[in-house]
């Protein structure tokens, strides 16, 4: 025991990790494509026309999120938009899937009032930003955002209210932390480029129209949005000091990366130098990304940052990055191990190798099979159609990614045995994670750009012993985003942190799982949590293979960090 | 004739009395027909020496001097190869007139016969070590002939005289520049000025420093001699290649637009202010002046390449710049300049197999063309034909043993490879870079892979002295500098890591600017 830390008894609130054993290397593969099965008939759809605007190739957001509250996670589909030469038969709507819980989902929509807007969509955020217990919604998309606030299952459009309209802008991915430590959810909103329905930018291959290189966009300021309390939010993005910093952002998550207790963002950007925002405190940020050496690749190019993930995937404690990229950049992986610079462990991981030929999107490090170790899928799809008559080794449809991790950060390659899956192409863009069935281990869906989504259920992380938390915040905000938390077993420890944003416009299930490998004896798991407002706790006897919800103790009982 | 020959037939005539005196045994008809030959010659009056000194040699057919006179008189007449004639035979006659002999050296020389020129010179020199004439003749000789070190000990050993003519004086300075003493070289272009030389002479002067890279002074000649030159035209042009060679683009502009003010026809100065505009930024207008180039000489292919690679700088003009490209192609199909053009407008715009076709094409036309050898394995390479690259780069290397890109693009593509986890390119890629470097020690990318290699590697004084020669050869490297950063940093040098980020960010900062343009994705 940790002299000053309180000691508290879990309390048990969800399930028992149900019993399905394919593996790795037997048929099936690791994720079965439930898409169909689960009733998920909804198609994205991106507008694509002969004027080939860029938006039609970077839209595709989801989200897991538990809107009602029944302790089964829902998804959302974030659709895109029409265009002016490129329209839809039908109203374009986006979807909002319940979970009914045998596996099956009913899109509900419209009845939640989450149907419709009236920009095109690009991403999703869920939190609960007004700590009422139940999960908002932002929406990015152009020119214009919105926020949804969740009225017990029923969401009501407060963008305005709020103040979050974002208009004018191409918003892309978006995160809710806490940076100013009030325990309000502030929210952070990608900005990604200058865009004009009216005048698109036009290039051609043969003849034919393609995107255009994205750098031809200027890029936009990201926006910062401080929660006042009381349903509003101020822009403090000049206040923060981040309104100097324009460029086509796309990805961002927000985690503390140099462990002071207070929220840092790293945002992925395409074709500007990615950033590395650090909280300094006061309500501003600096952004260290030259210091950290992560805004370029090693030869000083900025490369094309789409989605982003953080954690400890060499086990040091520190949290790692993991970008995507377009294809010939790989997609990078960057170590912490405390100081600056990173490093940039893309080769030596195996990454450069998986990840040459691929346009990488949505990404996750997920400990998919919970063996102690955080792996990474990453899926992906190419924008320009005609890409397979420039290049012989580059596919316009491309399979995703499932890479195992070694537990210090070397990955190998097991896409074959993840599932059909994976042996597949697809225009994949945003990938969220949630155990959706739970049974203990993380579950994913992907979109494609103008087909229907996948959903994919893993069918080998609950065979390996586990332990899912839920944190609940008093003091700090109530998603506990932002919180770090250690556990310790008879084999050694684990770090995770709730983290805001997170992929590429994809919002992700909040609960934390912890894989604990075969055999953990009961009794033996630790946690110790710094929650968002700087107090630490310790929770003691947690049972392993089930759920347990942790809650912030009361103020008397919290202990600041020093 | 030369001014070198007319001084050597002069010094020659000189000492003919003496020749002419010395025939004792010749008639006393023919002596006197000598004397007055020799009377006329003085006079100017050459033909009518040539004519009795003809007569005096029917009469004594075998006068090694009355030779050596006629081969005065002919030289004084321009008649070069009778002269040499002349004064060859009268050499074989009596092989110590060391006169005849430089006259003899003298004539090769200029008719181009260097080797014999050079060995009729030794001769005389052998017998008579400092004379100044056959000196200055020597070093003359050997300038032609290439040997700069010789041809300059020569001439300074000849003293004054070499400064008594511009002819010589231009002989110096070649060679001084050839031998890369450059100070001394500009120090002997000075005593032209005393010298009054002609027009033709400062354009000389003005060539040759030219082609030295002196442009300096090459811009002060062509600028002194195209005064009042009726050449103006092609003086002024040359005048600005100068200033544009030295970089100040918007005097050599400057130039080039009141040629252009004068002459509006000339393709070349069209295309000349086409370079100028670019190298000033302003790319819209130096394609507007290329393709007035092209419209006043559309034969010229060089026009059209210079449009297209103009237009291939920026992505917004891709499209025209294929353009070009494809008019090139038809206009000159044969040429695999063309095609390559045609190539480098496909990389640019990512469309590696068809830029592979272009430049497989282009090959396919120039086959010995190292450049283009090199362009293909790029292309095959970045469109995914690896093993076709690397068999193309190999098979290069075979045949162009001493090129450094070719093996710098080899070691590349193995270092890719090794990138991408075939670990045993990675010494394959060190090798290779280290005999590029052989063969090319100034290559600064060559220095730049190296440096990176070794600063992923770990090696960071190693990577250090690359990225530091690199940065010394291509100060505008971008990647260079930030390459350097990061190694100063994990040599725990955090001012030089500052200075070099402080670079990176200067030149990174406009090229952000510009990435606004355009392209396909």
């Amino acid at each position: 025991m940790t002299p000053g830390l309180g000691i508290r008894a879990p309390e048990l609130f969800c399930l028992l990790g149900m019993s399905v054993v394919p593996a790795l290397g037997q048929p099936g593969g690791a994720f079965e494509d439930v898409t169909q099965q689960a009733g998920i008939d909804w198609s994205h759809f991106n507008g694509e026309s002969p004027d080939r605007h860029l938006i039609e190739v970077t839209t595709g957001g989801l989200g897991f999120l538990d809107y009602d509250n029944d302790g089964l996670l829902d998804l959302f589909l974030v659709n895109g938009g029409e265009t002016p030469r490129g329209k839809s038969a039908r109203p374009v709507q986006h979807a909002l899937y319940r979970n009914t819980g045998n596996g099956r989902f009913r899109e509900v929509a419209q009845e939640a009032g989450v149907a419709r807007t009236r920009f095109y969509g690009m991403g999703i955020a869920a939190a609960d930003y007004d700590n009422d217990g139940d999960q908002d919604i932002y929406l990015t998309g152009y020119p214009e955002s919105a926020l949804f606030r969740n009225d017990g299952g029923v969401f009501a459009q407060v963008t305005d209210l709020a103040g979050v309209r974002n208009e004018g802008r191409w918003g892309a991915g978006a995160a809710w932390f806490d940076y100013d430590r009030d325990g309000l959810l502030d929210l952070f909103v990608c900005n990604y480029a200058e865009l004009s329905f009216a005048r698109p930018k036009r290039c051609a291959y043969a003849g034919e129209p393609t995107y255009c290189e994205q750098k031809i966009y200027p890029g936009q300021v990201s926006a910062l949005f401080r929660n006042r309390g009381e349903g509003s939010f101020e822009d403090a993005t000049a206040k923060a000091g981040i309104d100097g910093l324009a460029g086509r952002a796309l990805g961002v998550v927000a985690v503390d990366v140099n462990n002071d207790g207070w929220t840092d963002l790293y945002v992925a950007r395409d074709g500007s130098p990615d950033q590395l925002l650090l909280n300094k405190r006061n309500g501003t940020f600096a952004d260290v990304g030259l210091e950290a050496e992560i805004s370029y690749d090693p030869d000083g190019e900025a490369l094309a940052g789409m989605g982003v993930d953080a954690g400890d995937v060499d086990g040091d404690g520190w949290p790692d990055l993991a970008v995507t990229n377009f294809h010939d950049e790989y997609h990078t992986l960057w170590r912490h191990s405390g100081g600056f610079p990173f490093e940039n462990l893309t080769h030596s991981s195996g990454l450069a190798r998986h990840t040459r030929t691929y346009v990488g999107w949505g990404v996750r490090m997920l400990d998919f099979d919970n063996d102690r170790d955080l792996d990474l899928m990453i899926v992906n799809g190419h924008v320009n159609r005609m890409i397979e008559l420039t290049r012989s080794d580059v596919t316009y449809r491309e399979p995703p990614l499932l890479l195992a991790n070694d537990g210090r950060g070397a990955f190998k390659n097991i896409s074959s045995e993840a599932g059909p899956v994976f042996q597949e192409g697809h225009l994949a863009r945003g990938l969220a994670a949630g155990d959706f069935d739970n049974d203990g281990d993380e579950d994913v869906a992907f979109i494609r750009l103008g087909e229907r989504p996948v959903l994919l259920r893993n069918r080998v992380g609950q065979d390996a012993g586990w332990i899912g938390l839920r944190l609940s915040g008093t003091i700090s905000n109530r998603d506990a985003i932002g919180a770090r938390i250690v556990l310790r077993t008879s084999r050694g420890r684990q770090l995770r942190w709730v983290l805001g944003g997170g992929g590429f416009l994809a919002s992700h299930d909040r609960r934390i799982i912890f894989g604990l490998g075969p055999g953990e004896p009961p009794g033996s798991v630790t946690i110790e949590i710094r929650w968002p407002s700087g107090s630490l706790e310790r929770f003691e006897g947690l049972a392993p293979n089930r759920y347990h919800r942790l809650a912030e103790s009361a103020p008397a009982r919290a202990r600041a960090e020093p | 004739m030369s001014a070198l020959r007319i001084m050597v037939l002069s010094a020659a005539l000189a000492e003919a009395p003496m020749a002419v005196g010395q025939a004792r045994s010749r008639p006393e008809e023919a002596s006197a027909l000598a004397t007055r030959a020799m009377s006329l010659a003085r006079a100017g009056r050459a033909a009518e020496s040539e004519t009795l000194i003809n007569q005096a040699l029917r009469l004594q057919p075998g006068d090694s001097a009355l030779l050596a006179m006629l081969g005065n008189v002919l030289g004084m007449q321009g008649k070069s190869e009778e002269a040499n004639d002349a004064f060859s035979r009268a050499v074989r006659l009596n092989p110590s007139d060391r006169a005849s002999r430089r006259s003899l050296a003298a004539g090769q020389w200029q008719s181009g016969r260097l080797s014999q020129a050079r060995e009729n010179v030794e001769i005389v020199l052998a017998a008579s070590p400092n004379d100044p004439t056959s000196l200055l003749l020597a070093g003359m000789i050997a300038e032609k002939m290439g040997d700069y070190a010789a041809a300059v000990s020569r001439l300074e050993q000849a003293g004054h005289l070499v400064y008594e003519r511009a002819e010589s004086v231009l002989a110096l300075t070649r060679a001084l520049y050839s031998l890369e003493r450059v100070d001394d070289a500009r120090r002997a272009l000075g005593e032209l000025g005393s010298l009054r030389a002609s027009a033709a002479h400062l354009e000389t002067a003005g060539t040759i420093a030219f082609e030295s890279h002196d442009y300096e002074s090459a811009s002060k000649f062509f600028d002194a001699a195209r005064a009042g030159d009726r050449q103006w035209g092609r003086l002024t042009f040359n005048l600005a290649l100068s200033l544009y060679r030295m970089g100040r683009f918007a005097p050599a502009r400057q130039a080039i637009e009141e040629l252009l003010g004068r002459e509006p026809d000339s393709g070349e100065a069209w295309n000349l202010l086409g370079w100028c505009l670019e190298k000033s930024g302003d790319s819209d207008r130096a394609a507007a002046a290329l393709e007035r180039a092209v419209a006043v000489e559309p034969e010229s292919e060089k026009h059209h390449l210079d449009l297209g690679l103009v237009l291939a700088r920026r992505r917004g003009t891709w499209h025209l710049a294929m353009e070009t490209a494809e008019r090139a192609v038809e206009r000159f199909p044969d040429s695999f300049r063309s095609h390559q053009l045609k190539g480098l407008v496909h990389v640019r715009q990512q469309h590696f197999l068809d830029a592979v076709k272009a430049y497989e094409r282009a090959l396919a036309l120039g086959p010995d063309s190292a450049e283009v050898r090199l362009a293909v394995t790029v292309a095959l390479w970045a469109s995914g034909l690896h093993a076709r690259a690397i068999e193309m780069a190999r098979e290069s290397s075979v045949r162009f043993p001493g090129d450094a890109a070719l093996r710098h693009q080899l070691a590349r593509m193995y270092l890719d490879r090794a990138e991408r986890g075939d670990l045993s390119g990675e010494e394959g890629g060190l090798a290779l870079l280290r005999e590029s470097l052989a063969l090319d020690p100034d290559f600064a990318d060559a220095h730049y892979d190296l440096g990176s290699l070794h600063l992923r590697r770990g090696e960071f004084r190693q990577a250090l002295d690359s990225l530091r020669r690199a940065a010394e050869l291509d100060p505008a490297s971008r990647r260079t500098h930030y390459a350097l950063a990061r190694c100063w940093r994990r040599l725990g040098r955090p001012d030089q890591a500052a200075q070099a980020m402080q670079a990176f960010r200067q030149l990174t900062e406009p090229e952000e600017a510009a990435e606004r343009i355009g392209a396909t994705r």
